[in-house]
């Protein structure tokens, strides 16, 4: 106790009293209440409007978060047989990775049959992919990607011009497959 | 034999068994390294030197770093993806880390400490950048957590091996900061439902988890090393939750965190994707 309180004096002689409380009113378990709501440490540094974008590429399923730019399936075929038809196959089904266009009822999942947002494929191929070099295509490609993939599981028309606008607007027949979580049992099971 | 700068060799530029040491003509296996400090310390030691009796012969000196027993071989069974915990081999209740599971997305990060930083915006008052040296300023807490990958069981054969079956499973003692500490520095607006934890891995892989779980029981974690002695796995802090799958504990560097109010719904609630007959299994009933 001696000990603390020897720390106590000594971050309030440095001028550090906020650290001073953080001894006393430490939780001994962290699912026992919360330190007092009012312990601010300020640690870190403030996150400049330029990290953020930098780091912020998620986007959202309204699509709130998506670029400039533009694609059509048709620059999105050359596209995937350069970059992607080596891990996926020759039209999206073929593997040897995983099968991409599935539009059908089956068991097999793709996108056609799966996915219940047009714009997750948009923030997953600019996220990852192409495996090998992920993050390495322009906004504009990942649109004409993104475009070629749902002409190839039958969600738009050849001639689609996808874009921040367009691509929210593409439904997806299996978000009618997903229902709100009804289990009962309390937090534990759900 | 690799000897540090200041480091001077037992016998220069030549590897010294313990056996050669000890005047035996057996092939180099230890490594000695003279110290600054002017002992001699262990780097290795193979099993046919340990093949003798230990009470007829010296010990090896202390090391830097423990090696495990020649006798001792466990081993992690690895696919493209994921590596399995050899069950079958362990006792108690806490995974060596150097056997504990892996699940990558695209391979292991190389994540230099030094750059790593966790960024924190979104529907709060103060976006923060956090190093890592910051997070360890924070109050600790420390706790021991069971991990489970989403995608653990195996069946259909009997001869598999619980490693084979269920090896998507480890338990470590976890030590980090509270995200509700976190949370309280950031202010987080009160209409944030989800947050979302984004990994500096090179699938960024992201995982939205709901803000309430966030403010119970969720840390942002950066000890033990995930992979304990591997070199690749450089240092990271993610994000641990009790009751969430293993797929909620973003395993590289939650490097972002981002408060939305969902990402999977507009109305913030939770869905489930139902094909056919719903499982009963319980090792799949936490779902989000």
């Amino acid at each position: 106790m001696s000990l603390i309180v020897k720390k106590g004096l000594l971050w309030a002689g440095l001028g550090l009293g906020a650290w001073a409380s953080l001894s006393f009113s430490q939780p001994r378990s962290p699912t026992v209440g919360r330190m007092s709501a009012d312990t601010i440490y300020g640690l870190g540094r403030p996150a400049t409007a330029e990290r953020i974008k930098a780091w912020d590429s998620a986007i959202r399923p309204d699509g709130k978060g998506l670029p400039l730019g533009s694609g059509t399936a048709v620059k999105g075929a050359v596209l995937y047989a350069e970059r992607c038809s080596a891990c996926h196959g020759k039209t999206g089904v073929e593997g040897p990775n995983d099968r991409l266009v599935v539009s059908d009822t089956s068991k097999t999942k793709g996108i056609g049959n799966y996915w219940p947002y047009a714009t997750t494929l948009f923030d997953y191929i600019r996220r990852a992919m192409p495996f090998n070099a992920p993050g390495s295509l322009t906004d504009a490609e990942v649109y004409s990607l993104t475009a070629f993939l749902l002409e190839k599981n039958q969600r738009i028309q050849p001639g689609f011009v996808l874009d921040a606008q367009t691509l929210p607007r593409v439904a997806m027949p299996a978000k009618a497959n997903y229902i709100l979580d009804d289990r009962s049992g309390g937090p534990i099971i759900r | 034999m690799k000897v540090l700068p200041g480091e001077k060799p037992v016998v220069l530029e030549q590897k010294v068994s313990r056996r050669s040491l000890l005047g035996g003509a057996a092939t180099a296996a230890i490594v000695l390294a003279q110290a600054p400090f002017g002992k001699a310390v262990q780097a290795a030691l193979s099993e046919k030197e340990w093949k003798t009796d230990p009470t007829k012969v010296p010990g090896v000196p202390p090391g830097t770093v423990g090696t495990r027993s020649p006798f001792e071989k466990p081993v992690k069974k690895p696919s493209d993806i994921s590596s399995r915990t050899p069950l079958q081999n362990l006792y108690g209740t806490i995974t060596p880390s150097d056997l504990h599971f892996e699940r990558n997305h695209n391979g292991v990060p190389a994540i230099d400490p030094a750059q790593h930083e966790l960024l924190i915006h979104g529907l709060v008052e103060k976006p923060l950048v956090l190093t890592l040296a910051d997070l360890k300023r924070y109050p600790s807490v420390t706790r021991i957590c069971f991990l489970e990958c989403s995608g653990n069981f195996r069946s259909g054969n009997p001869k598999l091996s619980p490693q084979d079956i269920c090896g998507l499973t480890s338990q470590s003692e976890w030590t980090g900061v509270m995200l509700s500490t976190l949370f309280r520095e950031v202010g987080v607006k009160p209409q944030a439902q989800w947050f979302l934890a984004e990994g500096s891995d090179a699938a960024k892989m992201t995982r939205s988890i709901p803000l309430a779980k966030g403010w119970s029981d969720a840390m942002i974690v950066y000890a033990p090393k995930r992979r304990g002695h591997s070199p690749r796995a450089g240092i990271s802090v993610s994000v641990v939750s009790a009751g969430l799958r293993g797929k909620h504990e973003c395993q590289m560097a939650s490097a972002t965190g981002t408060f939305r109010r969902t990402l999977y719904d507009p109305r913030g609630n939770v869905q489930v994707y139902r094909t056919g007959e719903r499982r009963q299994d319980p090792l799949f009933q936490f779902r989000h």
